[in-house]
């Protein structure tokens, strides 16, 4: 039998804003030097039904995907686990979440830039059926574009960070986009 | 002068529930085909897994024909009276059984046995069920066999565990293993 090594991440899966599961995803452990997968780069895979271990017994649920809200990572998941900011370009703006059944989601969208123009709403756009990382305090919580309903920008856009690595203010206090 | 004769695909009737938000217990009858690949009956597993979007199904006495989408039923189940070799046909090929509780969008919760035929002898439930898209899948309860939605399945709970196998000198420590599901 073959068995593809993992590791466990803890989250919280919100169906809407009040039906949540709490559990652990599996995300793939990469060798040769290739860093490990993130909740990010799991979500994102083109697989609608996600493994999650629940319970003391571990017993597992498949969460389809498209009817996530959200997936917020629980006390204990590293940083690194969350999603990487190895973009050239990165910005964070502050931002109102919407979703379908009208809660609302404040913090700091971090979006990776293609072009230095890049708007929230071309990032946005690009985000058909995936998740997106939103920083809210010292939480993150990882939104799926096709729960939002609208998104509103609270502040004008900070000037694009320029300097190579695309170093920038992170509010989880760490480096952006080195 | 001769008419050209109209062509008629031979078809039956079969009794079925809709079950969707909109439609809660809709009762109708839909149309199997005779001649169906395979030189036997279309079941109506087959029929609900056709590429065509909307499903001709009669209503009432007058047999009215409304025209369902299929990809917003959150599942079918079949009449009274109907034989379980008329809603799914399970052949010879390999298949496993895996007991499982469905919940689906509409609030519905179902518990059986989620049938599938195996591509490969390690198939999980999540490969199958990632295989699906919108598609429909056989889960069979005590009562009835109902015809899932794949697409509007919020969550599957399975009966079985994510354990990890120990390591060579017992280190459970060692690395967290994938999950079976």
């Amino acid at each position: 039998m073959y068995y593809v090594p993992k590791r466990r991440v803890p989250v919280v899966v919100w169906m809407d804003s009040r039906r949540m599961w709490r559990g652990h995803l599996f995300l793939d452990q990469r060798g040769g030097g290739q860093h490990c997968q993130t909740l990010v780069e799991k979500l994102n895979e083109n697989l609608p039904f996600i493994p999650l271990a629940v319970g003391e017994g571990d017993t597992i649920e498949l969460i389809h995907k498209p009817f996530v809200f959200r997936v917020t990572p629980g006390a204990g998941a590293e940083r690194t686990e969350m999603f990487t900011r190895d973009a050239r370009l990165s910005r964070q703006e502050g931002v109102e979440v919407v979703f379908r059944d009208g809660s609302t989601l404040m913090g700091t969208l971090w979006m990776a830039l293609t072009h230095e123009s890049q708007r929230v709403s071309d990032f946005l756009n690009d985000q058909v059926d995936r998740f997106f990382p939103l920083i809210a305090g010292a939480a993150v919580h990882l939104i799926n574009a096709s729960s939002v309903m609208r998104v509103r920008v609270l502040q004008p856009s900070p000037p694009v960070p320029m300097a190579p690595g695309g170093e920038g203010h992170d509010p989880l206090g760490g480096a952006v986009g080195s | 002068m001769t008419l050209p004769l109209d062509h008629y695909v031979p078809k039956r009737r079969v009794p079925v529930v809709l079950w969707s938000d909109e439609l809660k217990g809709f009762q109708g009858q839909i149309f199997l085909d005779l001649d169906g690949p395979g030189h036997r009956h279309q079941t109506v597993i087959e029929r609900l897994n056709e590429r065509t979007r909307f499903l001709p199904v009669a209503v009432g006495e007058a047999g009215q024909i409304h025209l369902v989408n299929k990809g917003k039923l959150a599942r079918v189940t079949p009449g009274p009276n109907v034989i379980s070799t008329d809603v799914l046909a399970r052949g010879f090929g390999p298949a496993r059984e895996e007991l499982a509780e469905v919940r689906l969008i509409d609030g519905a919760v179902l518990h059986g046995r989620l049938w599938m035929p195996l591509q490969r002898d390690t198939q999980r439930v999540s490969d199958f069920l990632n295989m699906q898209g919108g598609s429909f899948f056989p889960l069979l309860t005590p009562t009835t066999i109902h015809m899932v939605n794949a697409s509007m399945v919020l969550l599957v709970k399975l009966a079985e565990c994510a354990g990890a196998p120990l390591g060579a000198e017992g280190d459970t420590h060692a690395v967290e293993w994938g999950p079976p599901g």
